[in-house]
């Protein structure tokens, strides 16, 4: 109301009667502010459903530095052309048009927990009451010795779906007979745990359907095991015979470095070569989250298994990949329904309205060649200081072609499912 | 081991009831019969839940995590719309999950932590949204 003077808010008070005939901009600086950061799977979720669901009490604001978004969750799918990348690319528009959204198209470059405010790269602040930090994982590039950002231009991590992914598959495409990759394969905990597994499975796919039947695929992982790992070693055996290699460390005795020119990741055993290097570092919370303070040592940020509220700052919730959320995976599901959760709390904090009782569920489907789907999936609900599986499910080694092909099918179900739920 | 005492058997929680399952029928397994106290069961557990007025604003909360992959829009394929089904479908449907008798993993891990108040809910809050 700064803009106005005593004498002229007091005219348009006296011309009506009821406060909700003032006008709409006077109205919106009276309501509770909540700021998200990040427009992902957490972020875009959070954003709509405390807008959707308050009915107009809340002023939500958005802020994310592209204008679209690429969803990480089926980008292996554009790089084994199942799909194209217009289909993994969504609009922010309806979140605007439909539920009044702010959408503010810049950076978020710090977070002032002392003053509630936002800063954004144009050097402007947004102030808020509660805050959503959604900024998914950043690479920490020097866990991998040799390895830097300028190093992912020539060995890409494609961890973060965008001109990363697009220039994997472009080296993706221009290998011949022959020619090998190899993937660095990272330690956990990480986004995607079933990710680096399905990338093989879909880089493997397009070399076979190419008739690069010479070429492999080795991958070298810091891990013991990984998700679904009979599963995807089975579909590997029978679609890919010869050409997919894995190693655990108890076999390559662990990482040295990797030499991107040259084109070789080093290890206690051997120097694997590839004309692909696709090298993908440890990762830790969005770098914004961690200036501010709200990560712990390992990195990401602990919250409060029953609200997804920082254990570190009451006004701020992280969510998705960023946040330590106990036995969930980092996946787009899981932040998709981290984010209801918090929009719920953030909404009785602000606006007095009911909770309920925290629930959590996740699935990660995976694809390891056509019409081959499957799938690991998990209830949680907060319990013993931290959101803890309560029963699950994995797909079954030797399932029947039909059931494979029905769990794909609702793969593309789903997937058009949580971008409606994101995005529309 | 009979139909008849099955039925008592039944009138406790689905799980309890798989519990005694296993412990009363290994290691001869009974299929038909087994099956058939599930059915038996079922049609006890719609009937309960469906004399039971759902609240659909709790439904709403509860939905958000069924929108994660049905549209709220009511289209899609690979996964069935469910929104404006007639609540006594979607009652019937989700006590098949919670029992087993479907056999979808995603929708029986989803059914099984469902209470009847919850599942009266859910029915009442998609049986008044409309599909787009």
């Amino acid at each position: 109301m700064s803009r106005l003077t005593r004498r002229q808010f007091g005219l348009i008070l006296g011309a009506s009667t009821a406060t909700l005939a003032l006008p709409a901009y006077l109205r919106a600086q009276e309501k509770p502010k909540v700021v998200v950061i990040g427009g992902g799977a957490g972020g875009a979720t959070a954003a709509k459903y405390l807008a959707k669901d308050s009915n107009g009490a809340l002023d939500v604001t958005l802020i994310e530095e592209n204008d679209e978004f690429t969803t990480c969750f089926f980008s292996n799918l554009y790089l084994g052309d199942f799909r194209d990348w217009d289909s993994i690319t969504h609009s922010y528009d309806e979140l605007v048009s439909r539920y009044g959204i702010k959408k503010v198209t810049d950076r978020a470059t710090a977070i002032d927990r002392e003053a509630k405010t936002v800063s954004l790269g144009d050097g402007s602040t947004v102030p808020y009451d509660r805050l959503v930090v959604s900024p998914g994982i950043d690479i920490i590039y020097d866990s991998v010795p040799g390895y830097s950002e300028a190093a992912a231009e020539i060995a890409p991590h494609a961890w973060k779906a965008g001109p990363q992914t697009r220039l994997l598959k472009e080296k993706l495409d221009a290998l011949e007979e022959g020619q090998n990759i190899v993937m660095l394969a990272p330690p956990n905990p990480y986004r995607c745990p079933p990710g680096p597994y399905e990338r093989v499975s879909m880089m493997a796919h397009v070399l076979k359907e190419k008739g690069l039947t010479g070429s492999k695929i080795f991958v070298i992982d810091p891990k013991e095991s990984f998700s679904k790992q009979a599963l995807f070693q089975e579909g590997w055996e029978k679609h890919y015979p010869g050409m997919v290699e894995w190693y655990g460390p108890d076999v390559h005795g662990g990482v040295v470095g990797v030499d991107v020119e040259a084109g070789t990741v080093e290890t206690d055993l051997d120097t694997f070569e590839g004309t692909l290097l696709n090298i993908v570092p440890a990762q830790r919370a969005g770098t914004i989250a961690i200036d501010a303070g709200l990560a712990g040592e390992n990195g990401f940020c602990p919250i409060d298994a029953a609200s997804m509220r920082s254990t570190m700052d009451e006004a701020v919730f992280v969510i998705g990949d960023a946040s330590i959320a106990g036995d969930m995976p980092k996946s787009g599901f899981s932040a998709n329904s981290q984010a209801k959760v918090a929009a719920l709390h953030i909404r009785a904090d602000l606006t007095q309205s009911q909770t309920f009782p925290a629930r959590y569920s996740n699935t990660c489907w995976s694809l390891i060649e056509t019409d081959d789907g499957i799938k690991v999936g998990a209830n949680y609900e907060p319990k013993d200081g931290k959101i803890t599986s309560i029963e699950g499910f994995v797909s079954q080694s030797g399932e029947d072609a039909e059931l494979r092909k029905s769990t794909y099918e609702e793969s593309i179900g789903w997937y058009e499912g949580i971008v409606a739920d994101m995005f529309t | 081991m009979k139909l008849s005492s099955l039925k008592n058997l039944a009138k406790g929680s689905g799980a309890a009831t798989a519990a005694l399952f296993c412990i009363v029928m290994t290691p001869v397994p009974a299929l038909a019969d087994e099956e058939a106290a599930r059915l038996l069961e079922a049609e006890h557990q719609v009937t309960r839940i469906l004399s039971t007025a759902g609240d659909p604003a709790f439904g709403a909360y509860l939905g958000g995590e069924c929108a994660t992959c049905h549209q709220q829009s009511g289209s899609g394929s690979g996964i069935p719309p469910i929104t404006g089904l007639p609540a006594d479908y979607t009652v019937q449907a989700l006590v098949e999950y919670r029992l087993g008798i479907r056999t979808n993993e995603v929708m029986q891990l989803m059914a099984k932590r469902l209470a009847d108040e919850e599942i009266a809910a859910l029915a009442a809050y998609f049986a008044q949204e409309e599909a787009q």
